[in-house]
């Protein structure tokens, strides 16, 4: 047996060629978002991509189920979308809906990261005492837990946060920085009245996609939220694009994204109508203040 | 060398490094053909970088092109390998005594030269006695035992031994000595066994009349072992080629000596080196000696010798004699193999020590490239089109060795980190990787095959192994993209780099360490 002719040889080596330049036009116009229309025309396309950190949430099209999150996949690129407005909903069990309207743009993928707030809050009363375990008579001692809490409140401590967030409040040569605000990631959010307003104090190649009504359209700063009176406002946990701001007797929750409609969801209202004070307590809690009552406010959907 | 073979009297036929010209401007060239390969590498690693940063929608349509590209590629040589593997199974099954009958071969000798520096004699033993194992008359068969005399009394204790041993039931079994610091001489094997040609052809051809063109003669490493056809085989294709005396022949080599033992790594790093030799095989316009191959004695005497101021000398031998007989020259596969040993060390992380070694060592082959272009500035007996064609190859070679493992594997993320939020709302930037990602997955699918021919090829388990070992052997292919970049890509760039700076690498002796099994 000797080795193929280089006549054969030259047309392998002819066919993979020919292979070659057929497949990478294709290939490439699919990966720059390029589709087939009516009569073999080509279609630019955009897509939407949706970043859903948790399994088992489903992902609307214009009411058209896509896609679902799983344990390997936590977002879901919409593609082959024509340039026009899409609704994404997004729904779980156990959780509000969240929507939003995005332009998509041909080439152009928008981004979304929504949030989702269970639907019925588990609420955990702290008593400031408790019944002692250890003698064999009852007698009432202090909460260590309610200390703790409480502490948190103290007025000359400062709002305590998560630890990827820092508190804001020293002047410096800006004037933003001295009104009371937040900063995380280089997004600030400040109190101006009763106006929050949400500032990008990074470069404009880095502004992020809610401070931006379209890919090319970025604002550097915008009108977050506005109420009669605004209490403390802290970041979501682990969110910079989500505040939640107590408002006299109720604890909202403020989506930061200059594309409508913006998800503003009230979380807490004191059953007793009274002013409340807030604290984030790690990623799943947050507690609340009124007058000396304090109650946790769970985020996580009780059924998970 | 010949007076018949002009070329083989220029000052550049022997030529080892930019060092070695008198004359200013061909130092000057010469250099600056050593770093011709470093400088394409270089180039399109840190141009693909600087592509992403700025221009990063061209950097990500080149990137899918290119794992298109080796996509087809890998595609393509498996089709080679299929074919090569048809064919070594062929050629191990047929009665080469029967293909021989129509021929004379009665007087040709099979010169076999083991050079060996500091290993044991139990390896040198296994070879020698593998050797008078073959299907041949070993009255025809003169094994030359080739030690250094660096190696001190080990080398006169070993040779002593195996003449004692071994050195009746060969027709000549010489030993020679190469003594140290000879002027010139790079210490190695290609200083080592041009001096045991030499001293063979004095002492034993001349000495009991036996002509040079009837004598092969196979440069062995000392763990080669030769399978019982290898001689018969050989034989047929020197009798048979259209150029007898303006060709090489060149085995398969698989690692089969101790294959068992050797940890995983080791065994995918060995067994793509003979994948790699079988795709070549197919290409005989592509092929060059390597490692373990076979020439004719009066050719080698004509051409000189191995060079002995360089590391690849089994490469180099090639292109001497491609030069000296103005491109009409040829290697032969001969799709049949021989065994060698995979690289195994006394612990695991030694083992990764000596196989990146070895494949700088290979890598270093690069050394070629400058000689190449610089002889074919020089010899004007070459037809242009196959200069061009074989420094494209030539070059493409070294190219891809160095990058595209690097390309493949760092590229397809490297626009969306760098390429800026512009790029990163792009539809190419979320398909990039997904794309990527795809691509080589379809082309690691031709891994299948691969782990097949691996599979058929190895040699019996011993018994102190479980059934999870044989099982393992599939599924150690799963390396492969870590074995091509650290076992390939960087010893590649490392070995260019060095050429580049002129920080001219020695001969490094591959230690030859058995396991269990063989001792």
């Amino acid at each position: 047996m000797t080795p193929h002719s280089s006549r054969t040889r030259f047309l392998y080596f002819i066919f993979f060629v020919l292979l070659f330049i057929s497949a990478a036009p294709f290939i490439l116009l699919y990966s720059m978002g390029y589709n087939w229309g009516k009569n073999f025309s080509l279609l630019k396309t955009g897509g939407i991509y949706v970043y859903a950190p948790q399994n088992g949430v489903d992902v609307y099209v214009d009411n058209k189920l896509d896609n679902t999150t799983s344990i390997f996949q936590h977002s879901i690129l919409v593609k082959d979308l024509r340039p026009n407005q899409y609704t994404i909903r997004v729904t779980k069990t156990g959780y509000l809906d969240w929507k939003k309207t995005v332009p998509v743009k041909e080439e152009k993928v928008a981004e979304v990261y929504p949030f989702l707030i269970p639907a019925n809050i588990v609420t955990t009363s702290v008593p400031q005492q408790i019944h002692s375990t250890n003698s064999t008579t009852s007698v009432l001692v202090v909460n260590s837990e309610y200390k703790n809490l409480i502490a948190l409140f103290a007025t000359s401590s400062k709002p305590k946060i998560s630890t990827a967030l820092t508190v804001s409040t020293s002047s410096t040569s800006s004037a933003l920085l001295t009104l009371p605000s937040i900063e995380s990631k280089k997004v600030v959010v400040e109190k101006d009245g009763n106006i929050l307003h949400a500032l990008w104090q990074g470069g404009v190649e880095d502004t992020p996609f809610y401070f931006c009504i379209s890919a090319s359209t970025c604002a550097k700063d915008f009108l977050v939220y506005s109420a009669a009176s605004i209490g403390t406002f802290d970041f979501y946990p682990n969110r910079n694009d989500v505040v939640l701001v107590a408002t006299g007797p109720k604890l909202t929750v403020v989506e930061l994204d200059k594309r409508p409609p913006q998800n503003i969801v009230e979380l807490y209202t004191s059953p007793t109508g009274e002013n409340l004070d807030f604290r984030v307590v790690d990623n799943d809690t947050v507690v609340v203040k009124e007058g000396k009552k304090l109650t946790k406010l769970s985020l996580v959907y009780a059924g998970q | 060398m010949s007076q018949n073979l002009p070329y083989t009297q220029s000052p550049y036929f022997h030529i080892g490094r930019a060092s070695e010209l008198e004359n200013k401007s061909d130092r000057l060239l010469y250099r600056f053909l050593e770093m011709v390969p470093a400088l394409l590498s270089w180039g399109t690693i840190l141009g693909s970088i600087i592509l992403a940063y700025f221009v990063p929608v061209a950097a990500a349509i080149f990137i899918i092109v290119f794992d298109l590209y080796w996509l087809l590629k890998t595609a393509y040589l498996s089709l080679h390998l299929y074919n090569n593997w048809k064919r070594t199974r062929h050629n191990t099954s047929v009665d080469w005594h029967v293909m021989l009958e129509p021929l004379k071969y009665e007087d040709i000798y099979h010169m076999v030269i083991l050079p060996f520096y500091s290993e044991s004699y139990e390896v040198v033993s296994k070879t020698i006695e593998a050797i008078s194992k073959v299907d041949y008359d070993l009255k025809k068969m003169i094994v030359v035992l080739a030690g250094e005399a660096k190696a001190g009394d080990h080398a006169e204790l070993v040779a002593e031994r195996a003449t004692k041993e071994y050195g009746n039931l060969f027709g000549h079994f010489f030993v020679s000595i190469h003594p140290a610091g000879l002027p010139g001489e790079m210490p190695g094997k290609g200083s080592n066994i041009t001096y045991a040609a030499q001293q063979t052809r004095i002492h034993v051809l001349d000495k009991n009349s036996i002509e040079y063109k009837n004598v092969l003669v196979s440069a062995f490493d000392i763990d080669t072992v030769a399978y019982p056809k290898y001689f018969l085989c050989l034989t047929w294709y020197f009798l048979t080629a259209e150029k007898p005396y303006q060709s090489s022949y060149q085995p398969i080599p698989l690692y089969n000596n101790n294959l068992w033992d050797a940890p995983a790594l080791s065994r995918v790093v060995a067994g793509s080196g003979t994948f790699w030799q079988m795709a070549q095989q197919e290409r005989p316009d592509k092929l060059v000696t390597f490692s373990s191959h076979s020439i004719n004695f009066d050719t080698l005497h004509k051409i000189g010798y191995w060079q002995t101021n360089m590391v690849s000398e089994d490469s180099r031998i090639f292109w001497n004699a491609f030069m000296a007989y103005g491109s009409d020259y040829y290697v032969v596969p001969l799709a049949y193999p021989v065994s060698m040993d995979a690289n195994l060390a006394s612990s695991f992380w030694q083992t990764l020590k000596n196989i990146y070694k070895q494949q700088r060592r290979w890598a270093w082959g690069s050394e070629n490239v400058p000689y190449i272009l610089f002889n074919f500035i020089k010899n004007k007996s070459i037809p242009l089109n196959k200069k061009i064609r074989i420094t494209f190859v030539q070059l493409e070679g070294y190219w891809s060795l160095a990058t595209n493992p690097i390309l493949i594997l760092l590229l397809g993320w490297l626009p969306v980190i760098i390429g800026g939020r512009n790029f990163n709302q792009t539809v190419l930037s979320y398909n990039l990787p997904y794309i990527t990602q795809n691509l080589m997955i379809l082309a690691m699918s031709g891994l299948m095959f691969s782990a097949f021919v691996f599979w058929t090829f190895l040699p019996e388990m011993p018994q102190y192994y479980g059934r999870g070992r044989k099982i393992f052997m599939f599924f150690q292919w799963l390396f492969v993209p870590v074995t091509i970049f650290i076992f390939g890509a960087i010893p590649g760039l490392d070995a260019q780099t060095r050429l580049f700076l002129g920080k001219y690498m020695g001969f490094w002796v591959t230690p030859k360490h058995r396991g269990k099994a063989t001792q």
